[in-house]
């Protein structure tokens, strides 16, 4: 899966939802209405950026040759057969070949072949497509057909990762799709060209309103999908989600406030399920900019920021202090890393000793003689995010650093970020299930993405990485993953404030469902509802 | 005619009451940033009362129970008891929370005023730079030549075209938010009425035989202008500033609740209804206060403006009975 920034959150963590009772069968029929805060942007994961639950509806449509199990928390995730019933590596393991299952059907009645595969890999791989999981497919070196059912993906190098990246994105129909230019695909609108195989098939959408899927009858999985038909509502207000959800308007809420969890867990029709994200905030310090190039600095103002407060008022104590660069539910997160204390004697001491005094006694630290505010920017939409800004200009004033937290509209924040015109962000970032530094920590090259726009660089952990991603054997990789997130709790380059918990609403009238943090639609073929 | 003075009495009595609560308020409120443990104090509603321990190393916590056995002193945050030792203990003080507190244990009778404060100056500012603004392009419209006033009216009508509240959001998007620039977009963009009023009554002078006689006089425009048009303009103005105080007050609530007004931690009446409005479920007066005081500011200054409007009304008919 690909990392996307985490203001919409996902998936995350155990499997809360106990399994469905033995004793009741499963029945059919019925709908079942998901409340979701925006509209599928395209049906063509690969025309643009699909957030989170964008992927999980088109998981409903499109499918993949694996499914991605939930237990990326021990691991590297394993996988469960889809399209492709059987997989092996070749000797060298620089060869997969996947076997295909010959009775999936598009909607149209087309059998769903390795061309469709190959033609897929070929979209992937289009540098004239903005997907964003162009890297993905880096080390795949190219996909060969040996027959409709039987395909074969060669690996121009050996890593811990192959099986994920091979299965990362749906396949979709070559037989439809193929037919219309590359170069036409960002301005096509494939709604009107959608030929689809999974448990549902589209029956309408309206933009902005509801995007209505129902049963289709030829899955290959039958008698499942139970259900006749799932109604995506959009329903951009959460406080307005979680009305209907209480009115029996809509059956799920993906992401119910922290703050209203409580009440809504008494609540008689509807079950709270908790799911650990791979969702984490942070203070993103510019790392380029003086004083906050010195670690010392950084690191008091980690020291002076009182983190468990901000999770338990801004979180209601629905998150977890962050420690670290890879989330604790992560196979190769350090359970031995320490967060930094709450000291503020501690932080003053270290900006004293950078040289961030207060030397006109007006009770404001100073910089080279100069008075030093840190601009702090945020969402404006977002009001967490601004609860939590107070909180930490509260925080720092306490030891004479001046805070300014500015709201600014999302995209012109992206704008400053990358220009690297700021001196602190308050963000989060949704990790993805593999475990990667890279992109957030490695030094920025002028060759290769980044989203390291705090211009972190430590030649030790650049080093470090690159030696991990490569490691097969995953003990060792560890020992290189350990050190590396060691080395940047040291360095600081931004604040770990906070993990998040995913927060659904579920209707009790819904029997089966699995939501655990692959997903929340994991297993939505085998919900139904209570007779 | 009687109506007219009764009524401006009433709007005025309202806006002292406002402005003295502003004002004086403050000195026996608490301070409106300072944040008490919000696990403790948080989303108090009104007539609330907290306990707030200090401790030696500074730090402090509130509950809202208190009790003392021997050396031990229990405070109930939330719905948990949580015990201190006697000795580590500096202070304890009362604290009363009139209209409640909000999430992060804000004292929120007090940020009230402190918001009225920013959204009355806020409002006057940016009036002021309106009024100015726009009686200036009036003026130049009426006294200079005739293709400057279809040009400068153009510009009022294009202006005037443009949707407010989009252009300021979309304005906002670039400018780091502040008190001063807020002031300076609310301005900014609400002169072209004062102008066109402005243009109107200048008009009406023009026609006038005292206006035709000082113009035969030879004097310059700008004379003529301060002296021979200006004071005529001063009820009509007065009358629509009020009533555009009232406007400005809304629209700087309307862009802080959308998040790009003034900046936190400065409260404003439209900053505090968004975040009441996020947690109305679990304290449904929070957003309840700050829409009050907005709507009270609005129906006092237009409260004044409708009764200046009946005093002009009567002067202009007692004027031409004579």
């Amino acid at each position: 899966m690909s990392v996307s920034l985490g203001f919409a959150i996902a998936c995350g963590g155990k499997t809360p939802t106990p399994p469905p009772s033995p004793v009741a069968a499963p029945i059919h029929g019925g709908q079942v209405v998901v409340a979701v805060a925006q509209d599928i942007s395209s049906f063509n994961e690969y025309t643009g950026f699909a957030e989170s639950t964008e992927l999980a509806i088109l998981d409903l449509l499109f499918p993949s040759l694996l499914i991605e199990q939930p237990d990326y928390q021990q691991h590297p995730p394993s996988f469960a057969p889809n399209l492709a019933v059987s997989w092996a590596f070749s000797q060298d393991n620089r060869t997969l070949t996947f076997h295909l299952r010959p009775n999936a059907r598009w909607s149209d009645g087309t059998p769903v072949t390795a061309e469709d595969v190959a033609f897929t890999f070929r979209v992937q791989k289009d540098a004239r497509l903005p997907w964003s999981g162009q890297e993905i497919k880096d080390f795949i070196a190219s996909v060969e057909v040996v027959s409709p059912t039987e395909v074969r993906f060669h690996f121009s190098r050996t890593y811990p990762y192959q099986l994920m990246d091979a299965n990362d994105g749906h396949i979709v129909p070559a037989h439809v799709w193929g037919k219309i230019p590359i170069e036409e695909w960002t301005h096509t609108d494939f709604s009107r060209r959608l030929v689809t195989s999974g448990p549902f098939r589209v029956a309408s959408h309206v933009p902005n309103q509801t995007l209505t899927l129902v049963r289709d009858p030829a899955y290959w999985d039958a008698p499942k999908p139970y259900l006749d038909r799932v109604i995506f509502k959009i329903i951009p207000d959460t406080g307005q989600q979680l009305s209907q959800l209480l009115a029996g308007l809509v059956d799920v809420v993906l992401m119910v406030p922290p703050r209203e969890a409580a009440d809504l867990k008494r609540h008689p029709k509807v079950e709270v399920v908790e799911v650990p994200s791979r969702v984490w905030g942070y203070i993103g310090w510019n790392n380029r900019r003086p004083p906050l190039s010195d670690r010392r600095v950084r690191r008091a103002l980690t020291l002076a920021t009182n983190r468990q407060a901000i999770v338990d008022t801004v979180y209601w104590g629905f998150a977890r202090l962050a420690k670290g660069p890879i989330p604790s539910t992560m196979w190769a997160a350090n359970r031995n890393l320490q967060p930094l204390p709450y000291d503020p004697a501690q932080a003053a001491a270290l900006l004293d000793a950078a040289g961030v005094r207060d030397t006109n006694g007006d009770g404001w630290r100073e910089w080279q003689g100069k008075p030093w505010t840190v601009e702090l920017l945020y969402p404006s939409v977002n009001t967490l995010r601004a609860q939590a800004a107070v909180m930490i200009q509260a925080d720092l004033a306490k030891v004479g650093v001046r805070v300014q937290p500015t709201p600014m509209e999302f995209t012109a924040m992206m704008a400053r970020q990358e220009a690297g015109a700021f001196d602190a962000v308050l963000s989060a970032w949704e990790e993805a299930t593999k475990v990667d530094l890279t992109s957030l920590w490695v030094t920025p090259s002028a060759t290769t993405g980044s989203n390291n726009f705090m211009g972190y660089s430590n030649p030790e952990v650049d080093h470090l990485v690159a030696q991990a991603r490569e490691q097969n054997d995953l003990d060792k990789a560890k020992v290189y993953w350990y050190r590396a997130q060691e080395l940047i709790v040291e360095d600081q380059p931004v604040t770990f404030l906070y993990e998040a918990v995913q927060l659904v609403g579920i209707s009790r009238r819904i029997k089966g469902a699995n939501i655990n943090p692959a997903s929340v639609f994991f297993n939505l073929p085998e919900w139904y509802l209570e007779p | 005619m009687k109506g007219g003075p009764r009524r401006l009495r009433f709007g005025l009595a309202l806006v002292g009451f406002e402005l003295t609560l502003v004002v004086l308020a403050p000195l026996v409120l608490p301070n409106p940033h300072a944040i008490v443990d919000p696990r403790g104090a948080g989303l108090l509603p009104p007539f609330s009362r907290v306990f707030v321990v200090t401790l030696q190393d500074g730090t402090s916590f509130a509950g809202l129970e208190l009790s003392r056995k021997g050396e031990v002193l229990a405070l109930r945050r939330g719905s948990s008891w949580e015990q201190v030792p006697e000795k580590l203990v500096v202070s304890v003080k009362p604290q009363w929370y009139l209209l409640g507190s909000d999430t992060l244990g804000r004292d929120v009778a007090a940020r009230l005023v402190k918001a009225g404060q920013i959204s009355l100056s806020v409002g006057v500012s940016s009036l002021a730079l309106a009024v100015t603004l726009g009686t200036l392009w009036g003026m130049a419209a009426v006294l200079g030549p005739r293709w400057l006033d279809r040009l400068l009216m153009a510009l009022v009508d294009a202006a005037l075209a443009l949707p407010l509240l989009f252009v300021l959001l979309a304005v906002s998007a670039f400018v780091r938010p502040s008190l001063g620039t807020v002031v300076l977009m609310l301005g900014f963009f609400s002169w072209m009425g004062v102008a066109r009023l402005v243009r109107g009554q200048a008009l009406l002078c023009r026609e006038k035989p005292w206006f035709l006689a000082a113009q035969g006089l030879g004097l310059k425009p700008l004379r003529l202008a301060l002296v021979h048009v200006l004071p005529h303009l001063v009820t009509p103005l007065a009358t629509d500033a009020t009533l555009r105080l009232g406007d400005l007050i809304l629209l700087e609530a309307a862009l802080s609740f959308l998040g790009f007004g003034v900046p936190p931690p400065i409260p404003s009446w439209g900053s505090m209804a968004a975040e009441g409005f996020e947690v109305w479920r679990l304290a449904f007066w929070l957003p309840v206060f700050p829409g009050l005081a907005i709507a009270l500011s609005v129906f006092a200054f237009a409260t004044v403006a409708d009764g200046l409007g009946e005093l002009g009304r009567g002067e202009r008919i007692a004027g031409e009975a004579a």
